[in-house]
C-alpha cells in the first residue's frame, strides 16, 4: 500500500539507442516513496536497459532523470550508489571468495587510517551489518564465504547490501531467476520488509504471478515503449500477457 | 564400587570428548583453513626428508635451507600478489637478474654509494612493474604475454649492461668489493637474508589481510566485475600489484647479487617457475582470490627443501625440476577448485 505518494524517482522521455536498434523510446514513469513498482515485458522489451540506465551503467541518449524532484545525471554505478540507488542483480554480483560482511562493505569499508595505510575494521562492520540482517529476520553466518552460501542466502546478502547503505531506490533485476522454490517463497516477505524499511523498489521479473503478488503498480513494456501502467489489484496474469504481446 | 565405576566412565567420556575436539581442530586446520595445507605439506616433506637422511634435520642444514630459500621466498611473495588478482608475472626472475647486474654495475664499475645504488635498483623494479601494469590495464595485453616479454627482454637488458659476463669485485682494477655484501652476512648470530625475507613475508601478510587494499586485491581476484561494480578500482589494483612485484623482485635481485658476490644476467634461472610453484604449494589458485602470503613462504621453503634433499642424497640436480613438478601437481590438485579460466 502506498501511503505517502511522494515521487522519489522520475524518468522523463527517456530514449536509448544501440546503433540502429532503438532499445527505449520515450519512456516516462515515476516511482513513489515506499512503492514496489513492477516492470514486465517480453524479451528485448527494454527492461534491463531501463534498469541499467537508472543504475548508471548506461547513459540515456535523450530524456531526464529526477531523484526526489531534482534533475540529475547518473554517470556510473558508483555515482548511482552515492545518489542512493542500489541494484540487486540476478547473479548477485558478489565476490564468492569474501564473506558476507566483506561483500556488503566492498568499496565502502570502515577503516581506521594510519597515514596512507587504511586498516579494515572487521568487527565494527560485522556488528553494523548484523543489525540489518536481524531486521530482515534471517539467519546468515556473516563470516562464511559467500561462495559457500545458498542462492537464497546470497540474495539476502545482496538485499542487505542495498538496504544497509540506506538506498532510496532499490532495483531488483530478475531476483528469483537463480533461486530455488523455497528461496523464492522466502524472498517476497524480505522485499516487502525492505519496502517497509524505507526503500522504493523497481522489481523486474518474468514471473507474472509474483509480480502481481509483490507489486503495487506494474509498468508494461513492449518494443522499448511503455504500453500501460496498471495497478496490480486491477489486472490479471492474462491481461498482462495480452498487453505484453500486443493483443490488448 | 559403583561410585568408582561411574567416575571412570565420566573420565572416559571427557577424554573421548577431548579427543574428538582435538581431531576436529586438526581436521579443520589442515583441511579447511588457508594455512593448513601448506603446513601439512611442510610436515610431510620434513618427515620424508628426515626419513631419507637424518642429516636433513641438523641445525646447519636447516640454516642452509632457510638462507637459500630467502630470495625465492621474496620472489614468491611478489608472484603471489599478482596471482591473487588472477594474473601472472613470468618476469620476476628477469627483473631479479637484471637488478643484480644493475646494482653490481653501479656499485663496482661506477663506484656509486651502496645506499643510492639500492634506491636506484628499487626504482628500476618499480618502473618495470608500473610499465607492465599499464600495458596490462590500459593496452589490455594479457599479463601472460606482457610478462613473457619482460622475461626475455630484461635478461637482454642485464646482458647488455654486463656485456654477457658477471660483474664482480675483479671487474675493475684495482678490485673493489661490493658494498652490500653485509646482506649475505650475519647480524650477530642471525643470517640477514632470512631476516629480510621473513620480514617481507610478515609485512605483506599483514597488509593483504588487514588493509582495505588487501580486501580489494582479493575481490579483484574473486570476481573482478562484481568488485568493479562496487567501486573497487580494479585497474589500479592490478598496477599496484605489478609495481609491488617489480620492487620485491628487485630486492630479491640485490640479495642474490650479495649472495653470489656478483651480478650476472643469467642468475635466477628457473626462479619464475619456482615462485609460481611456491604460490601453488602455498594454497593460492591460478585464478586468484584465495590463499595467504605466509602459505606461499612455506611453499618456497618446501621447494628449497626438495633441492636440498636431492643434494644431500647425492642425486643429480637435474631431478630437481621433475621433483618440483610432481609436488606442484599434487599441491595444485588440492587447491580450491574454480571454473574460471586463467587470465
Amino acid at each position: 500500500m502506498v501511503e505517502n505518494e511522494k515521487i522519489v524517482l522520475k524518468l522523463d522521455h527517456i530514449c536509448k539507442n544501440f546503433g540502429h536498434i532503438q532499445a527505449l523510446k520515450d519512456v516516462s514513469f515515476s516511482l513513489n516513496k515506499q512503492e514496489i513498482l513492477g516492470l514486465v515485458g517480453d524479451n528485448a522489451a527494454g527492461k534491463s536497459t531501463l534498469l541499467k540506465i537508472v543504475a548508471g551503467v548506461y547513459s540515456p541518449d535523450e530524456g531526464k532523470i529526477y531523484i526526489n524532484g531534482e534533475e540529475t545525471d547518473i554517470k556510473s554505478p558508483l555515482d548511482a550508489q552515492r545518489k542512493g540507488i542500489e541494484i540487486v542483480y540476478q547473479d548477485f554480483m558478489l565476490a564468492p571468495n569474501l564473506d558476507a560482511t566483506a561483500n556488503v562493505f566492498l568499496g565502502r569499508e570502515i577503516t581506521s587510517n594510519w597515514g596512507i595505510y587504511k586498516r579494515v575494521q572487521r568487527k565494527k562492520m560485522r556488528r553494523e551489518i548484523q543489525k540489518t540482517i536481524d531486521d530482515l529476520r534471517i539467519q546468515i553466518r556473516l563470516n562464511k564465504l559467500v561462495g559457500e552460501l545458498s542462492g537464497g542466502q546470497r540474495q539476502i546478502v545482496a538485499i542487505a547490501r542495498a538496504l544497509h547503505f540506506r538506498c532510496h531506490v532499490m532495483l531488483m533485476d530478475e531476483p528469483t531467476a537463480a533461486l530455488s522454490v523455497a528461496a523464492i517463497k522466502n524472498l517476497c516477505p524480505q522485499v516487502k520488509k525492505a519496502r517497509d524499511n524505507g526503500a522504493s523498489i523497481i522489481y523486474v521479473s518474468h514471473r507474472l504471478p509474483e509480480v502481481i503478488d509483490m507489486c503495487d503498480r506494474i509498468v508494461i513494456l513492449r518494443g522499448g515503449q511503455i504500453m500501460r501502467i496498471v495497478h496490480s489489484s486491477e489486472v490479471t496474469i492474462e491481461d498482462l500477457v495480452e498487453i505484453m504481446v500486443g493483443a490488448l | 564400587m559403583d561410585q568408582e565405576r561411574r567416575s571412570k566412565n565420566i573420565l572416559m567420556y571427557n577424554l573421548l570428548v577431548f579427543c574428538n575436539r582435538v581431531l576436529k581442530f586438526i581436521f579443520k586446520f589442515f583441511l579447511k583453513s588457508s594455512y593448513g595445507k601448506p603446513v601439512l605439506f611442510l610436515i610431510i616433506s620434513t618427515v620424508i626428508c628426515t626419513t631419507i637422511t637424518p642429516k636433513f634435520l641438523s641445525f646447519a642444514n636447516m640454516e642452509a635451507i632457510i638462507i637459500s630459500a630467502s630470495p625465492l621466498m621474496i620472489l614468491a611473495v611478489a608472484e603471489s600478489l599478482v596471482i591473487l588478482t588472477g594474473m601472472i608475472d613470468l618476469g620476476v626472475e628477469s627483473i631479479a637478474a637484471s637488478t643484480g647486474v644493475l646494482i653490481a654495475f653501479l656499485n663496482i664499475i661506477v663506484g656509486m654509494h651502496t645506499g643510492l645504488g639500492i634506491i636506484i635498483t628499487l626504482l628500476y623494479g618499480l618502473l618495470v612493474g608500473l610499465f607492465v601494469g599499464f600495458l596490462v590495464t590500459k593496452a589490455r595485453i594479457p599479463s601472460f604475454v606482457t610478462t613473457l616479454g619482460t622475461y626475455w627482454g630484461l635478461r637482454g637488458v642485464g646482458m647488455l649492461l654486463g656485456g654477457g659476463l658477471p660483474i664482480g669485485p675483479s671487474s675493475v682494477v684495482p678490485a673493489r668489493p661490493i658494498g652490500f655484501s653485509w646482506i649475505a652476512g650475519y647480524l650477530g648470530k642471525v643470517p640477514v637474508m632470512p631476516l629480510i625475507a621473513i620480514s617481507i613475508l610478515l609485512i605483506f601478510q599483514f597488509y593483504v589481510s588487514q588493509s582495505q587494499k588487501g580486501v580489494h586485491i582479493y575481490a579483484t581476484g574473486g570476481d573482478e566485475i562484481a568488485a568493479k561494480n562496487r567501486g573497487v578500482k580494479t585497474d589500479s589494483m592490478k598496477i599496484f600489484v605489478f609495481a609491488m612485484s617489480g620492487i620485491l623482485s628487485a630486492v630479491a635481485g640485490v640479495m642474490m647479487a650479495a649472495w653470489l658476490n656478483s651480478g650476472y644476467a643469467w642468475s635466477a634461472r628457473g626462479y619464475s617457475m619456482q615462485a609460481i610453484a611456491a604460490v601453488i604449494l602455498g594454497g593460492i589458485p591460478f585464478t586468484g582470490g584465495y590463499g595467504t602470503i605466509i602459505g606461499v613462504g612455506i611453499g618456497a621453503i618446501i621447494i628449497t627443501m626438495i633441492s636440498n634433499i636431492i643434494t644431500l642424497v647425492g642425486i643429480s640436480p637435474l631431478y630437481n625440476y621433475i621433483a618440483t613438478a610432481v609436488i606442484m601437481i599434487i599441491a595444485g590438485s588440492q587447491i580450491k577448485k574454480s571454473t574460471e579460466i586463467v587470465k
